[in-house]
């Protein structure tokens, strides 16, 4: 009996072991493309150059592809959208790249920065977010 | 041996994601030094040549806006001075190249460092943005173990 009990231990610690192994081994490593990290330091780029080469003032204006050009020109396996509102949150030029799905969630990257343009004052936010295979 | 040939697999995998992760690290924090950061001392670019004067580079004057006489070293310094170069940035360990294009990726303003010419397993591959001469561009940058 006293045998029977240690052989019964045993196996049910060595399947343990196995199911734990097996688990781990089923564990397929992907390189996160674009990881968080990067898909941060992507929106925060873009808004600054977008700032920088005056593109903010021109979809202030009304040429919302300044902003466009941008966008699509971020990497396939990025999706980004670019919002800029005025001092009372109303929505005033936008863009969002092209073959992406609007998304939510802890995944998503969000950056605002705020614009003085013609007297008055603006929200930029621009969002990133990892393109799913169904985008 | 079942369990020597799971712990091996395991560990295989294990270290494959470590060096992955590594090396994303390195690249990740080169790029924002190039292109955050105007380098150590400020103007590295006057010195006759990368060494021990230079603790790190940057590329930029603010955030994103490269300075073309940066570029200018370090394609002047790169044949010479590529391994100096790329410890300056923290990747003694890999090897890296560099490209600045147009945002449609057809003009090629500058390239530096090397290019991996076969696709390999521990690698990484990202772009950024920039300016230059008040244009918008793309750094294209590879990090790769060889």
């Amino acid at each position: 009996m006293k045998g029977f009990v240690i052989t019964l231990d045993a196996v049910v610690a060595i399947s343990f072991f196995l199911f734990a192994m097996i688990i781990i081994m089923s564990q397929v490593y992907q390189p996160r493309s674009p990881g968080q990290i990067y898909l941060k330091m992507l929106t925060l780029d873009t808004i600054s150059v977008l700032e920088k080469t005056g593109r903010v003032d021109q979809a202030l204006s009304g040429n919302t592809s300044a902003l466009q050009d941008m966008i699509e020109a971020t990497p396939k396996l990025a999706c980004m959208d670019i919002y800029i509102y005025n001092s009372t949150g109303d929505l005033v030029a936008g863009a969002m790249k092209s073959d992406c799905e609007a998304t939510t969630g802890i995944d998503m990257q969000v950056v605002a920065r705020p614009e003085r343009f013609n007297e008055g004052d603006f929200i930029i936010k621009a969002e990133s977010w990892s393109r799913k295979e169904s985008d | 041996m079942l369990y020597i040939v799971m712990w091996n697999a395991v560990a295989l995998r294990w270290n494959q994601a470590s060096a992955q992760t590594s090396l994303e690290t390195s690249a990740f924090i080169a790029s924002e030094s190039l292109l955050a950061t105007p380098g150590e001392p400020e103007s590295w670019e006057m010195l006759p040549h990368i060494d021990g004067n230079v603790s790190a580079i940057g590329l930029v004057n603010g955030r994103n806006e490269l300075n073309r006489m940066k570029l200018d070293k370090l394609v002047a310094e790169n044949s010479t001075r590529y391994s100096a170069i790329k410890a300056r940035l923290g990747m003694q360990r890999y090897d890296f190249g560099l490209r600045v294009t147009d945002l449609g990726g057809n003009i090629v303003y500058y390239e530096i460092g090397k290019f991996s010419s076969r696709t390999l397993g521990n690698a990484v591959v990202f772009d950024r943005f920039g300016i230059l001469d008040g244009n918008p561009v793309i750094v294209h940058m590879e990090v790769w173990s060889s």
